[in-house]
């Protein structure tokens, strides 16, 4: 039967084989290094491990504790806070562009202005459209076949505004004409083709 | 120069901690004093190994390892334990409590070395009279893991030693703060 002291003679005499298997003492400087975090995980967690075993040694482990850790588990919340404000904004910044995805394009009725082919002869007056103050750009969709080489927009005193280089796409141009261009009254667009006029819109806004 | 002056006077505010930690590791006051002056000394010889800050870290363990050096090379003798027999027992009866008890101390020894270092280094500091906190912040872990590590070793001691007898309470499973 097996006493008290038979269990912590055993467990002394464990504590003295592993400190030799450990080399022994450690010197000061490799436990100074120890508690400024500067060993490797093998040298440290033998030195921790000697500092464990060896009584006179071991209130060092918490001078460790006080220095390296604390600064360490003030890093962890900070790194985590980081994380999270970053993915916050990240998830915003996507939901924005998601929103902005789904938003009606320029297609809304109040942005869209609506023109009318002139012709020779006599023809009704072009339709109005309301402009609504503040907006940036209007857009105009006008039903052209061919590739036009630049487009007008005129009114009484002249050109006011032209875009070169336009291209239909499924047999219409769509032009986005900057609101500063824009003031109410009736407006001419001409389109050119290889150096001619090819067509001839109207509009009016107020 | 000025520089290892002041040093050398920073490290002599320590001469008196380091003569009570060399007393209370078994030196007697006068030797302690002799040891604690060949510490600073030599410390003082290699002051750029010690970090600021670090300083009676630097000399516990240079005071610790200058007193076992000096010990084993006095090589101070021991006073010789003296076993007395007990008349109760028979020599055979001594004999066989002799061989359970190196059989225990050596099923003792392998269980023990086949734990993981974290808790063989519970088991150390829970018997050496350290709270569960206090061993947390010793080895970093956290008090949960504490507490299992305890209660995993008890319970492999157990299986492999045997029941402790009651009072050794860094093998018991619940793991109480002492």
């Amino acid at each position: 039967m097996m006493t008290k002291d038979d269990w912590n003679d055993a467990l002394d005499t464990w504590i003295d084989s592993e400190g030799h298997r450990l080399g022994g003492s450690p010197t000061p400087e490799e436990v100074v290094a120890y508690l400024r975090g500067e060993l490797s995980a093998a040298d440290a967690a033998r030195v921790r491990a000697l500092l464990v075993y060896d009584p006179a040694l071991t209130p060092l482990l918490q001078e460790r504790t006080t220095n390296i850790v604390p600064f360490r588990r003030r890093l962890l919340p900070i790194a985590a806070a980081l994380v999270i404000a970053l993915q916050t904004v990240l998830l915003i910044q996507s939901r924005v562009q998601i929103a902005q995805m789904n938003r009606p394009f320029a297609h809304e009725s109040r942005h869209e202005l609506e023109a009318v082919p002139l012709t020779r002869g006599p023809a009704p007056p072009p339709p109005v459209t309301d402009l609504p103050a503040g907006e940036a750009r209007y857009l105009l969709a006008l039903p052209v076949d061919e590739p036009s080489s630049r487009i007008d927009l005129v009114d009484r005193s002249g050109v006011v505004w032209s875009e070169t280089e336009v291209r239909p796409i499924e047999g219409s141009i769509e032009l986005e004409i900057p609101g500063k261009f824009l003031r109410p009254g009736s407006y001419r667009i001409d389109v050119y083709g290889e150096g001619h006029l090819v067509k001839r819109f109207a509009f009016r806004v107020r | 120069m000025g520089d290892d002056t002041e040093r050398f006077e920073e490290l002599c505010r320590y001469r008196e901690r380091l003569e009570h930690f060399l007393v209370h590791f078994g030196r007697s006051p006068e030797d302690a004093r002799d040891l604690a002056q060949d510490v600073l000394i030599d410390t003082n010889k290699h002051i750029d190994r010690v970090p600021l800050g670090y300083e009676w870290a630097y000399l516990r363990v240079a005071a610790r390892n200058h007193a076992i050096n000096q010990a084993t090379r006095t090589k101070v003798d021991a006073p010789l334990a003296v076993e007395y027999a007990d008349p109760a027992r028979s020599a055979e009866e001594r004999l066989i409590a002799e061989q359970e008890s190196r059989r225990f101390r050596e099923r003792f020894h392998a269980a023990f070395s086949e734990l993981s270092a974290d808790s063989q280094q519970v088991v150390v500091l829970r018997s050496r009279g350290f709270s569960g906190d206090e061993i947390a912040r010793s080895l970093d872990l956290h008090p949960t893991a504490v507490r299992s590590r305890q209660s995993r070793a008890a319970k492999h001691l157990r299986e492999r030693v045997g029941v402790p007898p009651a009072g050794v309470a860094w093998a018991d499973l619940i793991g109480d703060e002492p």
